[in-house]
């Protein structure tokens, strides 16, 4: 393992174009802010190191273009990825429809077990607001997501946000050896009742 | 003799360079060859000296030196690539002549007469010249390269050695001529062809560029063909001298980069050159269109020429009075005649000069002309163009939003242009609705208003370099021209640094990365807007296909910096370290930068780069320098060839289509997994259900077995009770069978019954009758007695008288 960090964990910024991803990301990465970001083509990328519990946790995190078409390149991206954190915009109502479409297209690209994170960027604009976040919340529960409301201007809960994702895969890491292990014992189990049906047909 | 003249000229300008009495020879040569030149034009011709050529890559080093500029540099690479040449032939001397003897062979095999000729050409110079000339007409391809072919060879017929192997070679080449068969015997052949030069001729010839070195498949071919003159690449490879040269002469051998002739000296073919594919295709389109529109073009060319003389008066006003010393040289610097020249027909320029033109075009359009040039080369100025934008200018498009909130997230638009960004980009979503709006044509859209009067004008150019050029394939939907210049990408990069490729593909850098924003914007996503427009100068002229020459010398020429980077740094410096190399040097800077250039350029690009170095000195400011050298870089550095860039797309298709059929089976096999996963689940379910059910049967039968036991024990003992009962039975029936006294036993019981029971009856009433009669009588005796008594003695003669009575009853009833 590299010296230099415990974990190195890949996240994949995704949803709509203009939601703030890559306000997002900056924010989190660099800790500034700026208005006129230009809009992101194909893909961009950024590396930042946390501490998590004690271990040294290196981020890489991976910003995407949010227009439909640009699937063909982004597509590829979400494979590798350990989590995926998925941005709408809380004043554009549109945006948070299309979380389902995003979610689709993590079931249909993505690795099976990837965790999910739901964000709604621009919380500071509070006057504009179109997605409620009792809505949003009771949309993220039903499908088991996190949600967090986040804002790249203020950097209210954006550097949770990142957080959150890198706690959830770090216990999710710590879980799969968990379930490995049980998995095992299961698999006796069955060996087990297996060879009881093979006992009681072998005596015919 | 006239339609020839367009090729004489410049041959003729490069033969005069190099040597005045080479200068002669060619020109008796050509008068020779001359009414040949016009039978080049026939593909197969050109095919057939392309083999010719392939067969002797000895006189494409030949070739070198006489056709290349007269620069001090090329001369050293002439005079070495002489040596080269010696060296070689000294090397393989022993094999190479065989070789072309055994040729010889061959060739005699098929014609004595060809054999009959040669033995000529040994004995007489000038029998030979003419025997080349007859026997070459119907090969050549065109006139740059026999006469440079034959001069080279006369050449070394008069200064070296290597005379007999040099006509050989001549020989060779006539005989190949000859001897294929599509060629046209030379009086059909010196027809001349009406108008167009050869060069736009042979679009449709499939050959190999004739100096090989640039084309894979070339060399490829050349490895796969029966190629002796040559030694081996890896014996070549162990030469010290060959090493030197190759490092001097760098871009003339080197597989990578076309010799750089052929940036003078172009093959003249639309496969081998992006100027004259670009401005076939603008013919093309021209002419594919009707009439008015093509008239309507007319028109907007006409005003497009006179606001270029409203601009070069006021220019020259400016020349006069401007107090700006920078500027007053930037206009000196800037050769007018040659814009004036193309605006006034830029088809006759592209046509006839495309060598000037690309040398001018990679000093930069005049920015006070840009627009207008950039139209002119487009030909998109029309009234039709304006018309069409007026009406779309007030339609709705599905895709404002998304173009609105790009607006503000572009690159280099002053704000007094966004309203003008906005109609333009809507007015195109729905002139193409199929490509609509994508992400990154914001920026080129923003390139091109800056340059133009009008939003119609930028409309106009906007749709020609998607439509007319191409660019629409990286924006459709799926974007299946962004996926093909990634490919393109990629090969060329390998093709011109394979460690920089290795090592990017090894850290798992793919260029969809980072080179995805290059193309989709035309570098205006990172790049400074002057290198933007000087990109976009160099597309216009040469096609969206050049942009691929920046990209890829942007790599070569940081290929030191990245590759000891790591994935993550390599990301970081190909995102914003790369145009660093020419935007950060100073005038300061750039002597040291040109200092530790030459120092650091290894002996490789020692040459390219002095000749670089040279050509730019004296044109150069302070600002500029940076942008010319790039883009100079960019156009000499990095050869790229329509017909190299084509296969690469035929090559990237085929790999699409393995690969979506693939992904397809991929996507099938999936889907026939998970049905086979849920039949599995299916089965194993009834797998359980048959086993619980088997076990209940196996219980069952069990069950039964046990119950079969007991009724076998049951049965067991029901036989024995019954054999013991036959026992008894056979006893009995034995026993019956045995006289017995029993054995008449009365049958009749009831009837004996019935008659003992009638026979009680009777006697029972005969009883009856008895007793009555008893009583009858007592009763008589008694009455008798009394009566008796009452006679006798009442008391004791009664008694004694009915005791008597009672025992003679007595004695009656017994």
């Amino acid at each position: 393992m590299n010296s230099e960090y415990d974990y190195l964990f890949k996240l994949l910024l995704i949803g709509d174009s203009g939601v703030g991803k890559s306000c997002l990301l900056l924010r989190f990465s660099d800790d500034t802010y700026t208005n006129d970001y230009i809009s992101t083509i194909g893909v961009d990328f950024k590396i930042k190191t946390v501490e998590l519990d004690g271990k040294t946790v290196k981020l890489q995190i991976w910003d995407t273009a949010g227009q439909e078409r640009f699937r063909t390149i982004t597509s590829s991206y979400y494979r590798g990825a350990h989590g995926i954190i998925i941005v709408y915009d809380v004043t554009d109502h549109d945006s948070f429809n299309d979380v389902k479409m995003w979610l689709q297209e993590i079931d249909r690209y993505a690795t099976a077990g990837v965790l999910k994170l739901m964000v709604g960027n621009k919380s500071d604009l509070q006057d504009k607001r179109m997605v409620e976040y009792d809505v949003a919340k009771e949309f993220a529960d039903s499908l088991q997501i996190p949600f967090l409301e986040t804002s790249a201007l203020d950097s209210s809960n954006v550097e949770e946000a990142f957080l959150t994702m890198a706690k959830q895969i770090k216990e999710s890491m710590a879980q799969q050896h968990k379930d490995t292990g049980k998995k095992d014992d299961k698999a006796n189990v069955n060996l087990k009742g297996q060879s009881l049906s093979n006992t009681s047909s072998g005596c015919c | 003799m006239t339609d020839t003249q367009s090729i004489e000229t410049p041959s003729l300008k490069d033969v005069e360079a190099s040597d005045i009495s080479k200068e002669e020879f060619a020109v008796a040569e050509k008068r020779n060859t001359g009414d040949s030149d016009t039978i080049l034009k026939s593909p197969a011709a050109e095919e057939a000296t392309s083999d010719a050529s392939q067969t002797e890559p000895d006189s494409d080093a030949k070739i070198v030196p006489v056709t290349s500029d007269s620069n001090d540099p090329i001369t050293l690479v002439k005079s070495d690539s002489l040596e080269e040449l010696q060296q070689k032939s000294s090397e393989s001397a022993d094999h190479a002549p065989q070789t072309l003897d055994t040729e010889l062979q061959n060739n005699s095999d098929e014609s004595s007469a060809h054999s009959e000729l040669n033995f000529a050409a040994y004995e007489d110079e000038d029998a030979a010249e003419e025997y080349n000339t007859e026997v070459t007409n119907p090969s050549v391809v065109n006139a740059e390269s026999s006469i440079g072919n034959e001069v080279q060879s006369n050449d070394l017929i008069h200064s070296s050695p290597e005379k007999p192997n040099a006509s050989d070679l001549a020989d060779e080449q006539g005989d190949q001529g000859n001897a294929s068969p599509p060629l046209l015997p030379s009086e059909n052949g010196t027809r001349p062809l009406p108008a167009l030069p050869p060069r736009s001729m042979t679009t449709s010839s499939p050959p190999l560029p004739p100096r090989g070195p640039s084309a894979p498949p070339a060399s490829t071919l050349k490895k796969s063909q029966v190629h002796p003159v040559p030694p081996p690449l890896t014996e070549e490879l162990k030469s010290e001298k060959f090493r030197k040269n190759a490092a001097l002469t760098h871009a003339q051998t080197s597989p990578p980069s076309l010799p750089p002739r052929s940036s003078h000296k172009r093959s003249a073919s639309a496969d081998f050159d992006l100027v004259i594919s670009r401005f076939n295709d603008y013919e093309e389109e021209y002419l594919s269109k009707d009439g008015v529109t093509q008239e309507s073009l007319q028109e907007g060319t006409r005003i497009l020429k006179s606001s270029y003389t409203a601009v070069l008066e006021t220019i020259s006003a400016e020349k006069e009075s401007s107090p700006d010393q920078e500027e007053h040289r930037e206009l000196v610097k800037t050769d007018w005649p040659f814009w004036t020249r193309l605006v006034n027909n830029y088809a006759e320029v592209a046509k006839k000069d495309s060598v000037k033109l690309e040398q001018e075009i990679t000093g930069g359009i005049p920015p006070q002309v840009r627009g207008i040039i950039w139209q002119l080369m487009a030909n998109t100025k029309s009234k039709d163009i304006e018309e069409i934008y007026k009406a779309l200018e007030t339609c709705e498009s599905p895709h404002e939003k998304a173009i609105q909130r790009d607006i503000s997230r572009t690159n280099y638009i002053p704000d007094d242009k966004t309203g003008s960004l906005f109609n333009v980009l809507k007015a195109y979503s729905i002139y193409d609705d199929t490509v609509g709006y994508t992400q990154g044509m914001a920026f080129i859209a923003t390139a091109l208003i800056l340059n133009v009067e009008s939003e119609a004008e930028a409309f106009g150019l906007l749709t020609s370099i998607m439509k007319g050029y191409g660019l629409r394939d990286l924006f459709l939907p799926e974007m299946p021209g962004l996926h093909v210049k990634l490919y393109q990408f990629d090969r060329l990069l390998e093709e011109n640094s394979p460690s920089l490729y290795y090592h990017l593909a090894r850290q798992g850098v793919r260029s969809s990365m980072y080179a995805s924003q290059w193309f989709l914007t035309c570098f205006a996503y990172r790049f400074p807007l002057c290198f933007v427009l000087r990109i976009f100068d160099i597309i216009l002229v040469e096609g969206v296909d050049a942009i691929l020459k920046f990209a890829v010398v942007l790599m070569v020429r940081k290929e030191k910096a990245l590759l000891p980077l790591q994935f993550d740094q390599l990301l970081e410096f190909l995102k914003d370290g790369l145009f660093a190399y020419y935007l950060k040097d100073s005038v300061k800077a750039r002597q040291q930068t040109k200092a530790a250039k030459n120092d650091s350029s290894s002996s490789v690009s020692l040459l390219s780069r002095t000749t670089i170095k040279k050509e730019s000195s004296p044109e150069i400011t302070d600002e500029d320098y940076d942008i010319d050298a790039f883009v100079e870089d960019a156009m000499k550095e990095v050869k790229i060839t329509p017909i190299t860039l084509k296969r690469y797309v035929a090559e990237y298709e085929e790999i699409h289509l393995l690969e979506s059929q693939k992904e397809a089976q991929f996507e099938a096999l999936r889907i026939k997994n998970k049905q086979l996963h849920k039949e599995v689940r299916k089965l194993e379910h009834d797998h359980t259900i048959l086993n619980r059910e088997h076990i209940s049967i196996a219980n069952e039968l069990i069950e039964n077995r046990l119950a079969m036991e007991t009724l076998q024990d049951e049965n067991r003992d029901l036989a024995a009770e019954v054999a013991q009962l036959r026992g008894q039975l056979k006893e009995e029936v034995r026993k019956r069978s045995l006289p017995n006294p029993d054995a008449e036993l009365p049958t009749d019981l009831k009837a004996d019954l019935q008659e003992t029971m009638a026979r009680n009856l009777q006697v029972m009433s005969e009883n009856q009758d008895l007793q009555d009669k008893i009583a009858q009588l007592e009763q008589e005796v008694t009455l008798l007695r009394q009566s008796h008594s009452q006679k006798r003695d009442p008391a004791a003669g009664q008694r004694p008288a009915n005791l008597g009575n009672w025992k003679g009853l007595r004695k009656v009833w017994k």
